[in-house]
């Protein structure tokens, strides 16, 4: 409990630190405010690491460590009593709270969130392993880091096997943003797997947190609070913070902030309101390769939202239009310094993600076991129908349009990949399937949360 | 409250105690056994035991085992052939049993003699009943029956004991379905560790047919209830509330479980003196780098390549990891013709396979993959060999 409780105070302090010098935190949300000062903490480490790599200055981690976590403390000591006013007369509030059925129904709530976190910190510090995944790549990069320096190049298996002197790793060309975490942590804890894995329940607080705060600005306390208990009593969330090492539960985590922060700077434009949504796809990209299609997606449907709407459809009308003369005449290839691109009904082509061949194999009842018949999702999925029917009946799309595009895209994306490339042999391996269905997995227990809220406010304006 | 909301409360509970009794009634009948409700009971702890692995210690009423070297015990009773229809359970009753060991029954058919195994649920020192006319093997004549208790395999946790293990019941008989009513119920929250190992491989858990399942029978009684409320024409707070209470209740399972893991996890790994689960790997690793006088210099150590030859694709890579911060990877791979042309003198090989099939030198020579080269031999065990390159 001390690794999770001291992550989150050097990450958060350094974040907060940024966050409060910049003023970026325009809701006055302290939820909001430390949740994302954790991730602005994380972007911060992950970025001096890459430019010391990048200046080939082997920075002594310990020392960084050290000079980070007094910044950190110093800054929460300052917040704290800049604010201990507030503090005190939101505990004054608490204890004047009445035992209203309510207020029972939070504490319960509460409670069962404590439970899920209690069990996932016990566990998570009594592991001494990490995944396959994790041990075999992003761990063994950054114990490499940890012993040769941080400057330590590395070459893949095949190149490796030609050199002399130097040092391969199955991942070498792959983001770095985890190894340098946890190379940033073993300065304080050395090289002790189990510690290195508290950032994990340390990020999953710092989760909630932002995630409890930033629904509650675009809802309210309620579903705010109902988001937060679906998160955290999904198991397969769960478990991937309790086996802390792949890092696809980062990804889901960066991706719905980044997203909400973005749909919150369409209800309150400004350029620092941005700055937070740009931070996070920033980050969200340094944890993995994949994550890049995430953000690209993000940056459509933003695109597509800075279109007035009464002439989004002609838009999407536009779009429908271009995929069929691109399906007529045969597809597209251009050439691009990175390497040559081609976009054919056969074939699909992107230099650094790989080849490819488009054949349909249908992977529908790969895809019914694992969202419907496993235990990694509870009931999540059976909601789908009921939010669909629910989102068609509220007549005030505008809060969640955005979402719902997202999801389509998404949807769109994962449909070719997994039902007309080479990755339907991954579908039916349900590890693959469910770690990307993951990815999108917050949010869309957001866009459940902002259609039940829509459709209810528009059943309570209508009565009225 | 009113009448209404107690009345549909009441149909709510009534209609999953109905659905999980059906469920029960199928999972637990089978055409045969249901009219043969005068046979008797067949107690196995009365007979004497013939041990394949491990031994009995002397206790009363009871059979003590001491588990062997390797972790595992196995023993036979030599009973009077039967027809395993004759008997649709087994219960049984363990004590002093580590919740890292399993226990699987073992039967032997009179026509066939090889053994057939089918895992138990985990007696934790109270009687655990596993139900066995679903299972597809359990037919036939049979001729010899046991037990056989070993570590959970799939986690690589095979610490011999030091106490004996107590078995205090093995008893075949008939399934009832009020005596066994909460069977179902104890196979929704047997703890199997090893479904964990594949955290999301749905196949792991074929015990229980799909509508024994909890997923199905609650989403089946989530579609009931909510279509009586729609009869009943109840406000529609009560679509909220009855999924959430179905979501509820799964989440209690899955709570229960983690419970149960966090014991487990405390009892193997938070106890400072119990090896690392991969301790042959780790130590394995260690030998190579004090052979190789691991310093401070870790530049230094760049220069020497350590090539694994292992064809188990984990315990090569478990090595290459436990090995660091030595330049190591791994060597045996068929598409690197040239991966000869790259090793130098002083390069060191680490062939290792647990399953004795090992690739050692002979007169100085290690041939692989077609390939050859001179090496010599500093190091040797029974499942590894550690050589150093010379030309």
């Amino acid at each position: 409990m001390n690794v999770i409780a001291y992550q989150l105070i050097v990450f958060t302090g350094l974040g907060a630190l940024f966050n409060q010098f910049l003023q970026i935190n325009k809701s006055k949300n302290s939820f909001k405010f430390f949740g994302e000062s954790f991730f602005i903490g994380i972007f911060i480490v992950i970025s001096v690491n890459n430019l010391s790599q990048l200046l080939k200055y082997n920075i002594q981690q310990n020392i960084l460590f050290n000079i980070i976590s007094l910044v950190s403390i110093s800054t929460l000591i300052v917040l704290t009593y800049k604010n201990k006013n507030l503090i005190f007369n939101q505990f004054q509030n608490l204890k004047s709270k009445k035992l209203s059925p309510t207020n029972i129904i939070t504490a319960m709530i509460l409670l069962l969130i404590i439970l899920h976190l209690y069990y996932i910190i016990k566990e998570n510090q009594s592991i001494p392993l990490t995944p396959w995944d994790a041990w075999n790549s992003w761990i063994a990069k950054a114990k490499i880091w940890f012993y040769h320096g941080i400057t330590e190049p590395l070459i893949n298996r095949k190149v490796w096997l030609l050199s002399d002197a130097k040092l391969t790793n199955s991942i070498a060309h792959y983001p770095d943003g985890l190894p340098l975490l946890y190379l940033f942590n073993s300065g304080h804890y050395g090289w002790n797997e189990t510690l290195l894995n508290g950032i994990y329940p340390a990020m999953f607080i710092a989760f909630l947190s932002a995630f409890y705060g930033n629904i509650k600005i675009l809802s309210n306390h309620t579903y705010a609070l109902a988001s937060v208990m679906i998160i955290t009593t999904i198991p397969f969330v769960n478990i991937h913070i309790t086996l802390a090492g792949y890092a696809d539960i980062w990804v889901a985590c960066l991706l719905v902030l980044a997203f909400l922060n973005m749909q919150y700077f369409f209800n309150n434009p400004s350029t620092k309101t941005l700055i937070i949504s740009v931070i996070l796809v920033t980050t969200l990209v340094m944890f993995k390769l994949e994550a890049w299609i995430w953000a690209f997606i993000l940056l459509t449907v933003t695109v597509l939202h800075l279109i007035n709407i009464n002439y989004r459809k002609w838009v999407y009308l536009f779009i429908i239009a271009i995929i069929i003369i691109w399906y007529l005449i045969g597809g597209i290839e251009f050439s691009t310094p990175l390497g040559k691109v081609i976009f054919k009904p056969n074939l699909i082509k992107i230099p650094m993600m790989g080849s490819f061949n488009l054949s349909f194999k249908n992977t529908t009842t790969s895809w019914i076991e694992a969202l419907y018949l496993s235990k990694n999702w509870n009931l999540l999925w059976y909601t789908l129908p009921i939010v669909l029917f629910l989102y068609f009946k509220t007549h005030n799309k505008q809060q969640m349009s955005m979402p719902a595009t997202f999801l389509l895209f998404t949807t769109i994306f994962l449909f070719v990949l997994f039902y007309m490339t080479y990755a339907s042999v991954f579908a039916n391996d349900f590890s693959s399937s469910n770690r990307i269905v993951l990815h999108i997995a917050p949010l869309y227990v957001y866009f459940i949360v902002q259609v039940f809220y829509r459709y209810n406010s528009q059943k309570i304006t209508n009565k009225d | 409250m009113s009448k209404k909301v107690i009345k549909h409360i009441l149909i709510c509970i009534l209609s999953f105690v109905i659905l999980y009794s059906i469920a029960t009634w199928f999972f637990i009948s089978s055409s045969q056994s249901i009219s043969q409700s005068n046979l008797k009971e067949l107690n196995l702890i009365e007979r004497s035991p013939q041990f394949i692995y491990g031994k009995s210690t002397s206790h009363a009423n009871a059979l003590s085992v001491k588990l062997d070297e390797l972790g595992e015990a196995a023993f036979l009773f030599k009973a009077p052939e039967f027809n395993a229809n004759k008997y649709s359970k087994i219960t049984v009753n363990i004590k002093n049993l580590p919740i890292n060991y399993q226990v699987k029954l073992v039967w032997v058919k009179a026509d066939n003699t090889d053994p057939i195994e089918q895992r138990l649920l985990q007696p934790f020192g109270k009687n655990a009943t596993t139900l066995l006319n679903n299972l597809k093997d359990w037919n036939g004549s049979v001729g010899q029956i046991g037990l056989r208790i070993i570590p959970q395999e799939h986690l690589g946790l095979s610490n011999p004991l030091d106490h004996s293990i107590i078995v205090e019941k093995i008893m075949l008989s008939q399934a009832n379905f009020i005596s066994d009513y909460w069977v179902l119920a104890n196979y929704w929250l047997d703890y199997k560790p090893w479904t964990y190992r594949s955290i999301n491989h749905s196949r792991l858990n074929k015990s229980l047919p799909i509508y024994a399942t909890p997923l199905f029978i609650i989403v089946t009684w989530l579609t009931i209830c909510l279509l009586f409320s729609k009869l009943l024409k109840l406000s529609s707070v009560y679509f909220l509330i009855i999924p959430l209470v179905a979501w509820l209740f799964l989440d209690m399972l899955f709570l229960q479980n983690n419970k149960l893991i966090s014991q487990w996890t405390n009892d193997v790994y938070a106890n400072g003196e119990l090896n690392h689960p991969d301790e042959t790997l780790y130590q394995l690793a260690n030998q190579v780098k004090s052979l190789l006088n691991l310093n401070k210099n870790h530049s230094a150590n760049k220069k020497h390549k350590v090539l694994i030859l292992c064809s188990n694709r984990y315990n090569r890579s478990r090595l290459i990891f436990h090995m660091l911060p030595l330049n190591s990877s791994f060597l045996d791979t068929i598409n690197e013709r040239n991966s000869n042309a790259t090793l130098k003198a002083g390069d060191i090989v680490l062939s290792y396979n647990i399953a004795k099939i090992l690739v050692r030198p002979k007169n100085g020579v290690l041939k692989f993959n077609g390939d050859s080269v001179n090496v010599k031999e500093i190091a040797k065990g029974n499942d590894f060999s550690i050589m150093r390159v010379i030309k």
